[in-house]
């Protein structure tokens, strides 16, 4: 199919996309829930879409701003398209996000009366001041002239993307009743994850000529994230006890290290089974730590849960991804427009 | 000053009046209890075990939900006890995922909508929403002033709830209100920095044990005369 083709078909289908979870957002949104959570199990499939995203344009962020300190020419090269998909990306995990929490306000609200020692807290506010970041960036890009500080604008961009996947995996690592989550191994996975799907996504958005560069970090990645997951594997696969129950899967690594060998000679193909694969580790990941109920709520519930996502669950997936997506056409047009920086 | 409680398990007949008695005190929804239980039956027969455990927050002196909320939402406040402001809850269930007894509970739906509901039973009879006209009180008839003080009775959805050791009540001088139900007596609350309050002479004498001592949340309901083998 010719790429214009392609690219037509995407933004049609991320129009209904935005529809079709649109309106299962405005519904959680306004009238009511519609996910299947409950008092155990309350973050499910919209909470994955907002990590899935966030961690992608984390990965994103960084082979950017390291590219660009680095002064690493094809990535300079590349800098708008990777400039628009991170912040795109940014800006459809904070939409999925917003369905996650009920309201949109309730994530602006996080960000008045912190708490220093709450790993969310952090999160979000890092995870805000990364989009800022790149806003700024990307308003640099729309002018044509860089800003003055613009290296302190990549080192720092760099160093909130880090610091933000770093804290996204201590939510979930700092939980001192859930075995399932416990330990700084949550944080090296988040950022694994991030570096793994960032680097996936990275030859989709470089010209075909340009990509050489990409090889050994978006491997490397891939093989990292899929050789720390075959030893957490290994290493949990012994427990009996419900709470530990291994939730890495052993086709995970697997499929990880197919997308590692179809990397340079089939990017798009590396890219169909590493995001869901990515996606899918984090989604195990996340429900894991839920599946054994707690104190009273057993008795309502049971001592232990499984989790299948619904269809507003999934909407909601859908809807961070189309947001995600024509932000990042429209900011890639804005960008490219007659007199633009970057074209 | 450091608010506890004890729960002797040997006084203690699972009548669930504590559970009861909070729901009316404190206007929880119907699906939600700040005062609950775990139930466990263990064995075979004709070995069998069956255990009634009352449980609810335990206002841990080191609260993993207080550190995990971003919002300062769930926070320390005095005589130790673990409280949520309601106003400042995100929704964001932190909390939910920190408290390792799994005592907070998530306002999924609208609380007390069903008393909005304009239809009766049949044709002619009351509806819920002219019941609560008549009858007074917020979201329900069955909502209480008192509570309404510290708390506001009716609850957002999307936030969470838990139990706050009725912290109105503390406050004028009286028990929480699943102490003075509790029809065997099996509660006590009291001063835990005070050597010589009830509540730490149990402690000494039964060898008082919370939920899950080894996490070292600093959990302030303490359990007695459980019936573990050694306590036969
Ligand atoms: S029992 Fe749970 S809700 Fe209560 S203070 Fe401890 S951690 Fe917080
Ligand atoms: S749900 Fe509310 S109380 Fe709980 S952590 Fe989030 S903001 Fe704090």
């Amino acid at each position: 199919m010719k790429t214009a083709n392609f690219n037509k078909m995407l933004l049609a289908l991320s129009a209904a996309g935005l529809l079709f979870g649109g309106y299962f957002a405005l519904m959680e949104w306004f009238v009511g829930p519609m996910f299947v959570t409950n008092d155990a199990l309350f973050w499910t499939l919209p909470l994955v879409a907002y990590i899935f995203l966030a961690l992608t344009s984390t990965g994103i962020s960084i082979l950017m701003t390291a590219g660009e300190l680095l002064n690493n020419k094809a990535v300079i090269a590349h800098k708008p398209v990777l400039l628009t998909a991170a912040l795109s990306l940014l800006i459809g995990a904070f939409a999925a996000l917003t369905a996650e929490m009920g309201s949109p306000l309730h994530v602006v609200w996080l960000l008045f009366s912190p708490n220093l020692s709450s790993p969310i807290w952090w999160m979000g506010t890092l995870y805000a001041v990364e989009l800022l970041l790149l806003g700024i960036k990307y308003y640099a890009l729309l002018r044509g002239r860089p800003l003055g500080s613009e290296l302190w604008l990549t080192s720092a961009a760099l160093c909130v993307a880090v610091a933000a996947a770093l804290v996204l995996g201590s939510v979930f690592g700092t939980a001192v009743g859930r075995t399932g989550y416990q330990g700084a191994d949550a944080s090296v996975l988040t950022l694994l994850c991030a570096l793994a799907s960032g680097m996936s996504l990275a030859p989709l958005l470089f010209k075909e000529q340009a990509r050489e560069v990409l090889q050994l970090p978006g491997r490397s990645m891939l093989a990292g994230l899929a050789l720390f997951l075959f030893t957490l594997y290994l290493y949990s696969s012994r427990s009996t006890v419900v709470a530990e129950i291994v939730w890495v899967q052993l086709w995970m690594p697997l499929l990880l290290l197919g997308a590692l060998l179809a990397y340079k000679v089939k990017p798009a193909l590396s890219a169909l089974i590493a995001l869901p694969t990515v996606l899918l580790v984090e989604l195990f990941f996340v429900i894991q730590g839920q599946m054994q109920v707690l104190g009273p709520k057993q008795t309502w519930l049971g001592a232990v849960q499984s989790y299948m996502p619904n269809t507003a669950e999934i909407a909601i997936l859908i809807f961070g991804c189309s947001v995600a997506y024509l932000c990042f056409f429209l900011f890639n047009r804005l960008a490219l427009r007659p007199g633009g920086s970057a074209d | 000053m450091r608010y506890g409680m004890v729960i002797d398990q040997q006084k203690c007949v699972g009548c669930a009046g504590c559970v009861f008695a909070c729901k009316a005190e404190n206007h929880t929804p119907p699906e939600i209890n700040w005062c609950d239980k775990i139930i466990t039956s263990s064995g075979q027969f004709p070995d069998v075990r069956f255990e009634y455990l009352s449980t609810m927050c335990n206002h841990c002196d080191d609260a993993p939900c207080v550190k995990g909320c971003p919002t300062q939402a769930m926070h320390k406040g005095e005589g130790g006890l673990t409280l949520h402001e309601q106003e400042k809850c995100i929704g964001c269930k932190a909390c939910m995922e920190n408290c390792p007894y799994g005592v907070i509970s998530f306002n999924w739906q609208r609380p007390h909508q069903e008393w909005q509901e304009n239809k009766g039973l049949a044709a002619g009879t009351f509806t819920p929403s002219v019941m609560l006209a008549e009858a007074g009180g917020e979201g329900s008839p069955l909502s209480n002033p008192e509570r309404g003080g510290s708390y506001p009775l009716m609850r957002s959805r999307g936030t969470v709830e838990k139990c706050n050791f009725c912290d109105h009540r503390l406050k004028v001088g009286l028990n929480p209100v699943c102490v003075d139900a509790c029809p065997s007596n099996a509660r006590v609350v009291g001063d835990l920095d005070d050597p010589n309050s009830e509540v730490s002479m149990l402690i000494r004498k039964y060898d008082g044990k919370p939920l899950k001592p080894e996490l070292g949340t600093g959990s302030k309901v303490f359990y007695i005369r459980r019936y573990t083998p050694e306590n036969r």
